[in-house]
């Protein structure tokens, strides 16, 4: 139950947001409708709720006040009586959201009944549907699955919010024009669909921990919002292997958060104060990494490899060779060049620089990642190479656009050409 | 010998006409179709959905893929069209899947404006 006093208006209706949409979605079959509704709903709860109180049951209020919405919105459009005699009818049959408390769960205060959870399905999987491109499915999983506004989601995407909202509005377009249907997919479309939702999770982390451009490295309000789409899909999902793997690889990843960056500067791994870590999250990332490697049987995808090399890699004297072979059957599954670089440099910490560059040469060097140059950098410097490390070194100062990254790298490239830093007072 | 004849518009010409010029635009293509209805060489004529909610769909080493947007690849060139029924753009997608044209090319799934509705 939320506390009255202590929870605020947002965190409340924040949690009761993506089933509210869900379910509207689902009975007014049309997204646009749905979202107007449930913010409509929203801002007459955050008139109403300071003066009245939080009431004992904010999920089947807000579900009450959008479907009243709703119903005067189609008489003013005048749309067929048909169908308002129809949706009048189910104005009862909001599904059940009640409060229960669990307090990990930013969705822990509320239940959902079976209903409620299989209409918040169908509205996960069509906003990450894979015929939208990713530019449209963040925005889209952040307005309608996170509550955010577009200005928020403008902020934290560093983008304007006329751009955002264009967005969200071609997104819905397509999603009516094309026939995209509010539907789970099948199971056997499942390994493809639900590799596209967990590709956005993934995607709104990313951007959020190691910001690609900007003057933060963390955008830690992004991380927030992606850890929060992974309890979602836990609660929906919870005997999915690679939903699990993703939880754990957010969690293990997002735990060492405050030690990534002091003063403003990047702190490597190594180097890092792991008492800064936050070892209840690392808990909880190892307890279901290790959940998600059993559920996964022996055939473990993309987020199970990567949460079991995050585990490892939890402990400093970890197993450097079963790295490597973890990275062996990601690489195999999916080659991309980010792998490929993090694999060679999992070769390296095994095996020595030189099995470091020779992993390397046999990737295509992606001109446009700095990864790639700085880990042949790197290994080359420890080889003696010291010229050709410092050439890949200045490409990688080039390609990263990330201030924070950039500048711990010009810094090393000045250490190396025996430069001394001027002094930042 | 029949002909295809297709329509490709210039997003930017279009959107500089005024309002009256639009309109005025939109009875031209009615009564083109119409014309060509009532001169008996009409074998057929359809309206497409706007490009940005056309999805393209290529096949890769077995792996399918599907990208956002109408197929904006140069280097293929239009060749062959297929004119389906399909409860959603997912069954659709899996039709589309199974085309040739998919492995050596793309095949672009958008949806037709059905009059009437």
């Amino acid at each position: 139950m939320f506390d009255p006093v202590e929870a605020t208006i947002e965190q409340v209706y924040r949690a009761y947001w993506p089933t509210l949409v869900a379910s509207l979605a689902r009975w007014t079959g049309d997204l646009d409708r749905a979202e107007d509704a449930a913010a409509e709903a929203i801002a007459s709860a955050c008139r109403s709720w300071p003066v009245e109180g939080i009431p004992r049951e904010p999920g089947a209020w807000l579900q009450t006040s959008a479907r009243r919405r709703v119903l005067d919105r189609i008489r003013r459009d005048h749309v067929a009586e048909a169908k308002l005699g129809q949706l009048a009818m189910d104005l009862g049959d909001a599904p059940a959201a009640d409060a229960v408390s669990d307090p990990d769960d930013p969705f822990g205060a509320v239940r959902w009944s079976d209903e409620a959870a299989q209409d918040l399905l169908r509205l996960v999987f069509t906003c990450c549907h894979p015929a939208l491109a990713p530019s449209a499915q963040v925005p889209l999983a952040l307005r309608l699955l996170c509550g955010l506004t577009a200005a928020e989601t403008a902020r934290l995407l560093l983008t304007t919010e006329p751009t955002v909202a264009q967005r969200i509005v071609r997104a819905k377009r397509k999603i009516r024009d094309a026939g995209i249907v509010l539907a789970v997919p099948a199971r056997a479309q499942w390994p493809d669909r639900l590799g596209s939702v967990l590709t956005v999770v993934a995607l709104v982390f990313t951007e959020g921990h190691a910001a690609t451009q900007g003057p933060d490295l963390v955008r830690s309000a992004l991380c927030d919002e992606a850890l929060r789409l992974a309890a979602l899909l836990r609660r929906l999902l919870p005997d999915e292997a690679e939903v699990l793997g993703l939880s754990a690889l957010l969690l293990l990843t997002d735990a060492r958060r405050d030690a990534r960056v002091a003063d403003g500067d990047l702190v490597l791994l190594a180097d890092q104060d792991r008492r800064l870590w936050r070892w209840r999250d690392i808990g909880r990332g190892l307890e279901l990494a290790e959940t998600a490697v059993r559920r996964a049987g022996g055939q473990p995808g993309p987020y199970v490899l990567q949460a079991s090399i995050a585990a490892l890699r939890v402990q400093p004297d970890h197993d450097r060779q079963a790295v490597v072979l973890l990275f062996d059957r990601l690489h195999t599954i999916t080659p991309s060049p980010a792998v490929g670089v993090n694999r060679a440099a999992a070769v390296a910490a095994a095996r020595g620089p030189a099995a470091g560059i020779a992993a390397l040469a046999c990737l295509d060097a992606a001109p446009g990642d700095h990864r790639g140059h700085l880990l042949r950098a790197e290994l080359l410097h420890e080889l003696g190479e010291h010229a050709a490390a410092t050439g890949h070194l200045e490409q990688a100062v080039a390609a990263a656009r990330n201030d924070v990254e950039a500048r711990h790298l010009r810094r090393r490239l000045d250490t190396w050409r025996g430069r001394s830093i001027p002094d930042q007072g | 010998m029949r002909y295809l004849l297709t329509s490709n518009i210039d997003g930017s010409l279009m959107g500089a006409l005024a309002d009256e010029e639009m309109e005025a635009l939109m009875g031209r293509f009615v009564a083109f179709t119409t014309a060509l209805a009532a001169s008996g060489v009409l074998r057929g004529a359809e309206q497409l959905m706007p490009a940005d909610t056309a999805t393209t769909v290529r096949s890769r080493h077995g792996e399918v893929l599907l990208t956002d947007g109408p197929c904006a690849d140069v280097s293929e060139a239009f060749g062959g069209f297929w004119v389906i029924e399909s409860p959603d753009l997912d069954a659709a997608l899996r039709h589309a899947q199974e085309c040739p044209a998919a492995e050596v090319g793309s095949v672009e799934v958008r949806g037709l404006v059905e009059l009437g509705r």
